[in-house]
C-alpha cells in the first residue's frame, strides 16, 4: 500500500470558557466569541497559505479572509500538510495569533480616550504587554500518517488523546510589572480587574493609584457608554470591549434588557403595520421615542441601540427611531430620580425624564387600547448554549475501518455538514431574518462546528430548541455515515439586570445537567428569579422513542402547549401552586395512576370552564404519557430529584415562559 | 520551641471566599465563590483570631514594630516564625472516631469519560513518539497509561475526576494504584455546595431597600454532621499564643462576611505511607506554589532540565509534570491599606515527575526527609519577606512511579 506523506496536526486557541465569561454585557460576550473567532482564523489562514488541507473546521483555500471574519471559527483546528513541516507551520500560526492578539491590545491602549500611550509611559506600556503576551494558550500536536500506517481513524484517535495529554501542563509564565523606580517586579499589584480574575487594572504612571486614574478620568459621565459605574478593568477586558470597531466590525448587540423586551417590540411592529400612518398608535410610539431620544442626550446615554436582527431587517424605516430605543427605557423604573442619578453621574435629573417617563405611560396604555392582550415590556430573556453529543468519539467511530481516502472523504462531509448548520442553518433559525419566516427573537453570539451560544426571547424559546436540535440530526444525517448524531442544550432564564457571568455559569451548568445527569440528548433549563429563587431542570427531547421531534408529545411541544394555556388563560397559574403543595403528600403515593388521577383533578379544577373538554384532551394525549415517561430511567443514578419534582418543575418553567416572565 | 498544635476548624454556618474580583452592591451584583481556599486565608484568620485573643490594645498594632510579644505573628516585612505545616488542602471530615484529611485531586489521575475507570498516569517511556507538541521545555514527555485503551486497542478518552481524594484513595495513589470508587473518592457535593444568597442594602431613613442594590454572595456550605461525616479543615501550627483551654469556646473570624468557625485543638489525624523511592519519583502539591518562572519550580534549570534540591545534595531531573490551571494568590495589606500583588501560582494537585539526574539510586530516607508534607520552596532561594514556606504554600506529598 502506497504510504501518505502527509502530516496531520491538531491546533487549539484558549482559554475559551474564561475569556467568554468575562462579560458584563452582551456586548462583551459578542466580542470575546468574535474576537476568539477571528484569531482562530487567523491561524486558519496560516496553515492554508502553507498549502495544508483544512478538514475541521471546512475551510478551502481562497476562501476570502473576511468570509473567515464571523464568529463561527471553532478554536481548534484539525488538517494536513503534504511534505511539510506540519510543526513549523503550526508554530508560525501560533506566533501569527500571539502577535495578533498583543498587536491589537497594543492599539487600543494607545487610543486617545486613555490619555497614554505605551511609547511614553513605561508602567501603562508593561501593564499592557505582560497581559496580553501572557494570556492565550496555545497547544497543538503534530504525526506523520505514515506512523499509523495510514490507518486515519487511530491517526486521528491518536492526535485527539495527545491533545488532552499536552493540556494536561498548562504551563504560564508569571506577570511582570515596574516599580515607580522603574524596577521590575513579580506579580501585578493595585486593584483587581472587575471581569477578569487576577489581572490587575491598567493605570498609567502619572497616577499614583490606579482608583484614582478610573474615576477622574475614565469613569465620567461621558464614557459611560464604554465603562460602567465602578467599573475598573485589565487589559484583556478592555481589549475585549474594544476590539470590534479594529476587527471591522460595525455590529451592535442588543442589552439584555431589550432581549428581555423583544416581544413589546414585536407586538408594535405588528400593531404598527396594521394602522394608518396618523393613528394614536404611531402617535404615541413617535412621542415616546423622540422623548426618550432627547433625555438620553441630555444625560450621555446611549442612542440608537441595537435590536434583534430580524426586526431590524423588517420594520419600516420610520419604525426604527423606536427599535433603536434600549429595552430599559420600556421599564418605568429607569426614570426614577435615584436609578439615574446612580446610572448616569447625574446631579439633578433633568425634566426630560419626567416628559419620557410620562410617553411611556401613554404608550403602554394606548397599546393596550389597540390589543388587549399585549403584555407590557418583559423583564426575562434565556440564553442558550447548544452542543454536539460525543462528537469526538462519533467523529472517530465514522472513520472506523475506513480506508485513507474515504475516511478522510467522510470527515470533510461532516465538516462541511457542520459548517453548514452553523453558519446558514443556525443564524435562520435563531434570527429568522429571511423574508419568507416569521421574524424570530433571537440572536447568536457564536455558532461553529457543533456548538451554538445565542440570546432570545422567552416567547420563541421552545421553538427555537426544537428547530436546533432537529436540523443539527438532520444536518449530519447526509454524510454517508451509518452513526445518529444528536445534541444536548442548556438554557438559562434570567432577569435582565442578572450578572451576565452568573447567567452565563447558570446556561453552562444546565448543559452539563443535560449531557451528564440525563446523560445527553436532552435539554435543561435554570430558571433564576430575582427573588433568589434558582431552580435547574430539565428532560429528555423527548418521549416514547424517537418520534419526538414534531409529535404532539413532544417534550417541548407538551411544554410549549402548556405555555400557551397558561398565555391565553385556559389554565390558570393555581394549577402548579397548588400541585406544589400537595407535593409531599402526593409523594408518599405508591401508584402512579392515582397521582396521575389527582394531577388530572387538580388541572381541571384550576381551567376556563369553557375549555374544559379541550385541557383534558391535551392531559390526556400528551401530559399523562409526558409524566410516565419520566418515571423511566432518565437521571442517573445518585441523583435526588423525584419524578413528581422534575415533572412540576418543568411545568413551572413552561408557566414562566407562558406568562413572559410576569409572576 | 513552640508547641505544634493540631487543629480541627468546623465552620458555624456557611462561609464566604471571593475570588479575586472586586465586589461592591450597586456595582458588580454578584461575588463568586473561590474554594476551596487557599492556606494563605487561614494563615491570616489564625494572625487575627491571636490578636483578638492576645492584644490589650489594637491601636499599638498600626505602629510599626508590634510588641514583641507579637514577633512570631508579626509584619510583613518581619521574619515571622508563626509557621504551618502538615496542612495538606485543608479539607477534612470528621467522623465519630476519626479524622480524615481529603485532597485535592491529583492531576495525574484520569478517569474514563463515560465509566467510573480510574488510572494513574506516567511518563511515557516512549522518548521518540512520532507524535509531536508543543511543550514549553523540550524534552518533556507525554503522560500515559498503557491499559487505557478500549477494547479495540485504541486510547480512551480521559478526563480529570472531580471530587476529592479519601485517606484510603490517597494511599492507593501513593502506591501507585488507582482508586476505585467512594469510598477512594468524596463527590463534590458532599463536601460543599455552593449556595448563593440574595442581599440588599437598606435605607436606614425609611427601612426599606435600595433601588439597584440586589446583590447575591456565593457561599459555601459544607457537608455537616447530619451526613455520615462533618467537613472542616486541619491545620498543624506552631505557635504558643493561640488559645486552647478546652473550657473555652475557640473562635476564628474565616473568610469573608465575618463568617465564623470554631476550632478544636486537639485534632489529630495519620499522615499517608512514606514509600520507598528508587531512581524516580513524583511530587505532587498539595497546596500552591509560586515560582519566579511560571509553571517550573525554581530549583529546575529550563535548559537542562536538571536542578539541585536540598542544597545540591540530591540531584533531579524534571521528566515531565502535570500542572493546572494557574490561581491567583494576593490578598490586602491592611497595614498598608492597599492589594498585595496578585502572583499566579501552580494549583494544588499539580504533579512533577523526576528521575535522579545521574542514573544513580536515591537516598529513599533522606529524599523523604527533603520532601514528606514540606514545602517546595524550601528547595528554592526565597527572599527574607516571602513567608512562602510560613503560609503553607508548595507543601508537597512524595510518591513513586
Amino acid at each position: 500500500m502506497k504510504k501518505s506523506n502527509d502530516t496531520f496536526f491538531l491546533f487549539s486557541i484558549g482559554p475559551v470558557q474564561e475569556f467568554l465569561a468575562a462579560a458584563r454585557r452582551t456586548r462583551d460576550l459578542f466580542a470575546g466569541s468574535y474576537l476568539l473567532s477571528h484569531l482562530a482564523g487567523q491561524a486558519a489562514q496560516v496553515f492554508l497559505k502553507g498549502k495544508a488541507k483544512l478538514i475541521f473546521p471546512n475551510i478551502k483555500k481562497g476562501e476570502e479572509i473576511k468570509k473567515l471574519d464571523t464568529a463561527s471559527i471553532p478554536n481548534r483546528i484539525f488538517g494536513s500538510v503534504s511534505n511539510g513541516n506540519a510543526e513549523a507551520l503550526a508554530e508560525q500560526a501560533a506566533t501569527q495569533v500571539r502577535g495578533g492578539f498583543t498587536k491589537l491590545a497594543q492599539t487600543i491602549a494607545n487610543e486617545k480616550l486613555f490619555g497614554v500611550t505605551t511609547e511614553k509611559d513605561p508602567i501603562w506600556k508593561t501593564f499592557w504587554l505582560e497581559q496580553s503576551a501572557k494570556f492565550l494558550q496555545i497547544y497543538y500536536v503534530t504525526c506523520p500518517a505514515a506512523a499509523f500506517e495510514d490507518n486515519y481513524a487511530r491517526l486521528y484517535r491518536e492526535l485527539d488523546y495527545a491533545l488532552g495529554q499536552r493540556k494536561l501542563l498548562r504551563d504560564f509564565e508569571e506577570l511582570g510589572w515596574l516599580k515607580a523606580n522603574g524596577q521590575p517586579e513579580l506579580g501585578q499589584p493595585g486593584l483587581k480587574c472587575s471581569l477578569v480574575p487576577n489581572l490587575s487594572v491598567v493605570y498609567p504612571q502619572s497616577y499614583e493609584s490606579p482608583k484614582r486614574y478610573w474615576d477622574e478620568h475614565l469613569l465620567k459621565p461621558k464614557n459611560r457608554h464604554e465603562f460602567r459605574k465602578n467599573e475598573r478593568l485589565s487589559a484583556i477586558a478592555i481589549t475585549k470591549r474594544k476590539c470590534l470597531p479594529h476587527l471591522a466590525v460595525r455590529e451592535n448587540f442588543p442589552s439584555t434588557s431589550t432581549l428581555a423586551a423583544g416581544h413589546y417590540y414585536r407586538n408594535l411592529l405588528e400593531m404598527w403595520k396594521q394602522t394608518a400612518a396618523d393613528s394614536d398608535l404611531r402617535k404615541t410610539i413617535g412621542e415616546f421615542a423622540s422623548k426618550v431620544n432627547t433625555l438620553t442626550g441630555i444625560i450621555s446615554a446611549p442612542q440608537n441601540s441595537a435590536n434583534y436582527p430580524a426586526l431590524q431587517k423588517k420594520a419600516p424605516d420610520d419604525f426604527k427611531t423606536f427599535l433603536g430605543i434600549d429595552g430599559d427605557w420600556l421599564h418605568s423604573e429607569s426614570y426614577s430620580e435615584e436609578r439615574l442619578k446612580n446610572e448616569y453621574g447625574l446631579e439633578n435629573v433633568p425634566h426630560e425624564a419626567g416628559l419620557a417617563k410620562s410617553a411611556l405611560d401613554s404608550l403602554i396604555q394606548t397599546a393596550n387600547r389597540h390589543d388587549p392582550g399585549c403584555r407590557p415590556p418583559g423583564k426575562y430573556y434565556a440564553i442558550l448554549y447548544f452542543d454536539g453529543d460525543k462528537m469526538g468519539e462519533k467523529l472517530t467511530k465514522i472513520v472506523e475501518d475506513k480506508k485513507f481516502d474515504a475516511a478522510r472523504t467522510l470527515h470533510t462531509n461532516a465538516s462541511a455538514a457542520l459548517r453548514e448548520f452553523s453558519t446558514e442553518t443556525v443564524p435562520r433559525i435563531v434570527e429568522g431574518v429571511a423574508d419568507d419566516v416569521t421574524p424570530r427573537l433571537g440572536k447568536v453570539i457564536y455558532s461553529g462546528g457543533d456548538d451554538v451560544l445565542a440570546f432570545c426571547a422567552l416567547e420563541d424559546l421552545f421553538e427555537i430548541l426544537r428547530e436546533l436540535r432537529t436540523e443539527f440530526e438532520k444536518h449530519l444525517a447526509n454524510i454517508g455515515a451509518d452513526v445518529q448524531f444528536h445534541g444536548s442544550v442548556g438554557v438559562a432564564i434570567a432577569h435582565h439586570q442578572m450578572n451576565l457571568q452568573q447567567v452565563l455559569d447558570a446556561a453552562r451548568n444546565s448543559e452539563h445537567f443535560a449531557k451528564e445527569t440525563l446523560e445527553r440528548d436532552a435539554l435543561g433549563i435554570a430558571l433564576l428569579k430575582r427573588s433568589g429563587e434558582h431552580s435547574t431542570t430539565g428532560c429528555k427531547w423527548y418521549i416514547n422513542d424517537k418520534k419526538y421531534l414534531e409529535h404532539e408529545y413532544g417534550a417541548l411541544q407538551v411544554l410549549k402547549e402548556f405555555a400557551g394555556m397558561i398565555d391565553s388563560g385556559i389554565v390558570a397559574t393555581g394549577f402548579i401552586y397548588n400541585l406544589h403543595a400537595e407535593k409531599t403528600g402526593l409523594e408518599g403515593i405508591l401508584q402512579e395512576e392515582d397521582v396521575l388521577q389527582e394531577i388530572k383533578r387538580l388541572l381541571l379544577r384550576h381551567s376556563d370552564p369553557n375549555k374544559k373538554e379541550e385541557v383534558e384532551n391535551y392531559f390526556t394525549r400528551s401530559l399523562a404519557p409526558f409524566f410516565n415517561e419520566l418515571h423511566r430511567p432518565n437521571l442517573k443514578n445518585g441523583i435526588s430529584m423525584s419524578v413528581l419534582t422534575q415533572f412540576i418543575d418543568l411545568l413551572e418553567v413552561a408557566q414562566f415562559v407562558g406568562q413572559g416572565g410576569r409572576q | 520551641m513552640k508547641q505544634k498544635l493540631k487543629l480541627f476548624i468546623r465552620p458555624n454556618d456557611v462561609l464566604f471566599f471571593r475570588d479575586g474580583r472586586p465586589f461592591d452592591a450597586g456595582g458588580d451584583y454578584t461575588a463568586r465563590l473561590a474554594f476551596p481556599p487557599t492556606p494563605v486565608t487561614f494563615y491570616g484568620a489564625i494572625r487575627a483570631a491571636i490578636l483578638g485573643q492576645k492584644a490589650s490594645n489594637f491601636s499599638q498594632l498600626k505602629t510599626k514594630p508590634w510588641p514583641t510579644e507579637f514577633n512570631s505573628i508579626g509584619l510583613e516585612t518581619q521574619k515571622r516564625t508563626l509557621c504551618i505545616s502538615d496542612f495538606g488542602l485543608a479539607l477534612a471530615r470528621k467522623g465519630a472516631k476519626k479524622i480524615q484529611r481529603l485532597y485535592p485531586i491529583p492531576l495525574d489521575l484520569a478517569k474514563n469519560k463515560d465509566e467510573d475507570d480510574y488510572f494513574i498516569l506516567s511518563p511515557s517511556p516512549d522518548k521518540d513518539s512520532a507524535i509531536s507538541m508543543n511543550f514549553p521545555i523540550s524534552g518533556l514527555r507525554i503522560l500515559h497509561n498503557a491499559s487505557a485503551l478500549d477494547a479495540k486497542g485504541n486510547p480512551l478518552i480521559l478526563e480529570t475526576p472531580a471530587g476529592f481524594l479519601t485517606e484510603s484513595g490517597m494511599k492507593k495513589y501513593l502506591n501507585n494504584k488507582a482508586p476505585t470508587g467512594s469510598k477512594d473518592i468524596m463527590p463534590t457535593h458532599d463536601v460543599f455546595e455552593v449556595e448563593p444568597r440574595v442581599g440588599i442594602r437598606r435605607d436606614n431613613k425609611t427601612n426599606t431597600a435600595e433601588t439597584g442594590y440586589i446583590y447575591t454572595l456565593e457561599f459555601a456550605r459544607l457537608g455537616n454532621a447530619w451526613r455520615e461525616y462533618q467537613i472542616g479543615f486541619v491545620m498543624e501550627i506552631n505557635t504558643d499564643l493561640l488559645e486552647t483551654d478546652a473550657a473555652k469556646v475557640k473562635l476564628l473570624r474565616l473568610g469573608g462576611e465575618a463568617r465564623s468557625a470554631v476550632y478544636e485543638a486537639d485534632a489529630d489525624w495519620v499522615n499517608p505511607d512514606k514509600p520507598t523511592i528508587g531512581t524516580k519519583f513524583k511530587l505532587t502539591l498539595l497546596t500552591p506554589a509560586i515560582f519566579k518562572n511560571g509553571w517550573l519550580p525554581d530549583f529546575i534549570d529550563p535548559n537542562s532540565l536538571c536542578g539541585p534540591m536540598d542544597n545540591g545534595k540530591i540531584k533531579v531531573k524534571l521528566v515531565s509534570a502535570a500542572v493546572g490551571k494557574y490561581v491567583g494568590i494576593g490578598g490586602w495589606d491592611i497595614q498598608e491599606g492597599r492589594a498585595k500583588p496578585v502572583r499566579r501560582a501552580v494549583p494544588a494537585g499539580s504533579v512533577y515527575f523526576f528521575e535522579s539526574a545521574d542514573d544513580t539510586q536515591f537516598d529513599s530516607d533522606k529524599l523523604i526527609q527533603k520532601v514528606y508534607l514540606k514545602s517546595i520552596h524550601e528547595h528554592s532561594n526565597l527572599s527574607e519577606d516571602s513567608n512562602l514556606i510560613e503560609q503553607g504554600l508548595g507543601l508537597t506529598i512524595i510518591g513513586a512511579w
